[in-house]
């Protein structure tokens, strides 16, 4: 029991020393090996704590980011009200909306909207699964957009054409677009989540600017 | 020779099949499989250079499947596209060779087959976005490379490495939702993916004046989120960590090469599917010369404050994105063969910039400070002359290949307007602040150590860094002196590029 708990405070020393692979020894031990360590050696090896200075100015950034979120987000949705506004001069079919006089599909609206905030989400946000799930959203919105250029298309259906020759054919591409958007969607929010798993192990803190802020500390020692 | 017309799709799919052999393979065997992945495609990108610059009269138009127009998919390449793949293959190969001993003192041998598996990767994309013909693809391999490039980034798992890849991760994601936005718009309004077809339609909206707001937004989007994606100013602060903390091979290879074939997409977006008239007059080209501008001196800053020799070389590589930015930024034929000029410059001079910092850190006890590196030099004779050749090029030194470089700014300067000044004068303050921090970094390599100094010993050069060493330093010198075949071949090459 004893030679466990110091074969785990051997390779925390370790992995200060930056002298190991982390995901390799982490993988040998179980949450159980680390509750027997005693709370002096704990406190040992967390990060290293923030100081006030630091917290201040983690403090002050706050109101900044609230600032600058804002200002993104409106910016977006104007930018882009205005780019897909006018793209649809006759409408083919789907209901329209009126957005500061510009005339918008609903679909549309639902697409600028959520690409905004969850680019704003992406940039802006402090806390790592939420800047993730903002990635989600914001690649999400582009799907929706890729997909509703699907609809109606006047391509002929191959067999159903002598029934209904009315009716046309929905396009293929877009929806295999939305498709293989959505499978790089998958994998990197796989990978992010690896990421954040990572580093929240070694900083146990999912704010972005305070794991900054403990990796410039290391740096410096 | 006709047959030399498949070569670009077989380099494309050799490095995917590379890629998912080698991550089962052994240590070994996937290191001599990357190796001769690389040797072919050098190989064969050379004979389709020589194709398309000796024989082809016109740029070749490679469809891949049955179904043409609107269905298939294409590659399109003339000789800018094979040079540029050239270059890029032949410095990812010297990088491989020279980095051999770092990455397995960096990168635990068990890791080694996904370490060669996302280097096909990252090849694959790059010959992917260097040869396509359609946008959708090049989202797709956009996407690729930066996946490949994180994988990169965070193979070696000591150090800062995961918060730089996620910080890396954050800024790519960002440029590739804005690039995949403009994308799907220009799809939208035109309903085509290639790129010759969306050109057609685009001057035809173009003529009527209508959509200009759209059109406009569209073409800032893309160009913004290749902007941020390759780290141009202000979107620069993830570079020093990223580049920085990476195993050198690694950090060759990303910030040598994977950001100029972000800006090659660029480029042929500009070309073949906006068409140079819509995008000047869309005034991205002003803004991105005002960044390249501010890019060029903050880059060159942030590096003088630097105190550590891989973060100061990954310091500097912000700069030369601000040139090549800059180069799009002039809005002429010529700016545009300075810039091309200018990624085969820095993709054969700062991989070996990178290799050598390590190997000179490596004599030093591990430090990469600069107060540690004191004599490394002296230590190591090799890898100092190549960093000091390295380093006297970056600040353009005659006879080497950033003088041409700059050269090819300072001309393209004269014709470029109300530009003129304001580029002469970026150029000359660049180069003051160059020598600043890169002649400051050889004099302390070459200051001799203290006697006392336990780490006072001369080391022999290993053999696999020499070779990719004295390459690097020969082609250097080889264009440095003899630019005008490369210089003919871009200016032709981009004569029929679009």
């Amino acid at each position: 029991m004893n030679r466990r708990a110091e074969a785990i405070k051997e390779s925390l020393r370790r992995w200060d020393a930056d002298q190991i692979d982390l995901t390799e020894e982490t993988a040998r031990y179980q949450p159980q090996d680390v509750r027997m360590l005693s709370d002096t050696d704990k406190a040992l090896w967390a990060p290293r704590p923030i100081r006030r200075m630091e917290q201040f100015e983690l403090r002050s950034f706050q109101g900044l980011y609230w600032v600058m979120s804002v200002v993104t987000c409106a910016g977006l949705i104007a930018a882009l009200l205005f780019a897909m506004a006018s793209l649809r001069d006759t409408p083919a079919g789907t209901p329209l909306i009126q957005l500061g006089g510009l005339m918008i599909s609903f679909q549309e609206a639902a697409v600028i909207f959520l690409f905004a905030i969850g680019f704003t989400t992406l940039l802006l946000h402090r806390n790592l699964v939420k800047k993730i799930i903002g990635f989600n959203i914001m690649n999400s919105a582009i799907g929706l957009f890729l997909f509703s250029m699907g609809a109606g298309g006047s391509l002929r259906p191959p067999l159903a054409e002598s029934v209904a020759p009315q009716m046309g054919r929905s396009g293929p591409l877009p929806g295999g677009l939305a498709l293989a958007s959505l499978a790089v969607s998958v994998l990197v929010t796989a990978l992010m989540l690896t990421l954040t798993l990572r580093l929240y192990r070694k900083y146990h803190t999912l704010n972005i600017d305070e794991i900054c802020m403990h990796a410039q500390s290391e740096r410096k020692v | 020779m006709s047959w030399f017309v498949h070569f670009p799709l077989i380099c494309i799919l050799l490095s995917l099949l590379t890629a998912a052999v080698s991550i089962i393979l052994p240590e070994k065997y996937a290191r001599y499989l990357t190796l001769a992945l690389l040797f072919s495609v050098v190989a064969l990108s050379a004979c389709t250079l020589y194709y398309d610059a000796a024989i082809a009269t016109e740029a070749v138009t490679y469809r891949t499947g049955r179904s043409g127009a609107v269905w298939g998919t294409e590659l399109r390449f003339s000789i800018v596209e094979p040079l540029t793949a050239l270059a890029f293959a032949l410095s990812m190969l010297l990088c491989l060779i020279g980095g051999k001993t770092q990455l397995t003192v960096d990168v635990s041998s068990h890791q080694h087959g996904r370490f060669y598996a996302a280097t096909s990767l990252v090849l694959s994309a790059l010959l992917a976005l260097i040869y396509t013909n359609d946008l959708f693809i090049g989202y797709v391999f956009v996407e690729v490379c930066t996946l490949a490039s994180c994988g990169l980034m965070m193979i070696k798992s000591r150090g800062g490495s995961a918060t730089a890849a996620m910080r890396y991760m954050i800024f790519s994601l960002l440029g590739s939702g804005l690039v995949l936005l403009g994308v799907a718009l220009l799809y939208d309004s035109t309903g085509q993916w290639l790129m010759p077809n969306i050109r057609i339609a685009l001057s035809a909206l173009h003529q009527t004046g209508l959509y200009q707001v759209p059109l406009s937004i569209t073409v800032s989007l893309i160009t913004l989120g290749v902007a941020i994606k390759s780290g141009l100013f202000p979107f620069h602060y993830w570079m020093p960590d990223a580049y920085g903390c990476a195993t050198p091979v690694a950090s060759g290879i990303l910030a040598g090469l994977v950001p100029k074939a972000y800006i090659f997409f660029l480029i042929k977006i500009i070309y073949r599917v906006i068409g140079r008239t819509l995008f000047y007059a869309a005034g991205a080209a002003d803004i991105l010369f005002v960044l390249g501008c501010a890019a060029i001196i903050a880059g060159a800053l942030s590096a003088i404050r630097e105190n550590d020799i891989s973060r100061m070389i990954a310091c500097s590589v912000a700069a030369q994105i601000g040139y090549v930015f800059l180069g799009i930024g002039i809005a002429t034929e010529w700016g545009m063969d300075a810039e091309l000029f200018h990624i085969y410059f820095h993709a054969l001079t700062k991989p070996a910039l990178f290799l050598a910092a390590a190997q000179l850190s490596a004599v030093s006890g591990g430090s990469h400070v600069f107060r540690d590196l004191q004599g490394s030099a002296h230590r190591n004779k090799l890898a100092g002359v190549v960093f000091t050749v390295g380093a006297v090029s970056m600040v353009g030194l005659p006879g080497l290949m950033g003088f041409i470089s700059k050269a090819m700014f300072a001309t393209a300067a004269l014709s470029a307007g109300n530009k003129t000044f304001v580029i002469l004068i970026i150029l000359c303050v660049s180069t003051v602040l160059n020598a600043v921090y890169f002649l400051r970094t050889v004099v302390r390599i070459y200051t001799p150590a203290p006697a006392a100094d336990p780490l006072n010993v001369p080391v022999k050069a290993q053999p696999a860094f020499a070779v990719s060493g004295i390459l690097f330093v020969l082609c250097n010198f080889a264009i440095g002196l003899h630019p005008q075949p490369v210089i003919d071949l871009i200016v032709t090459g981009l004569h029929r590029f679009g």
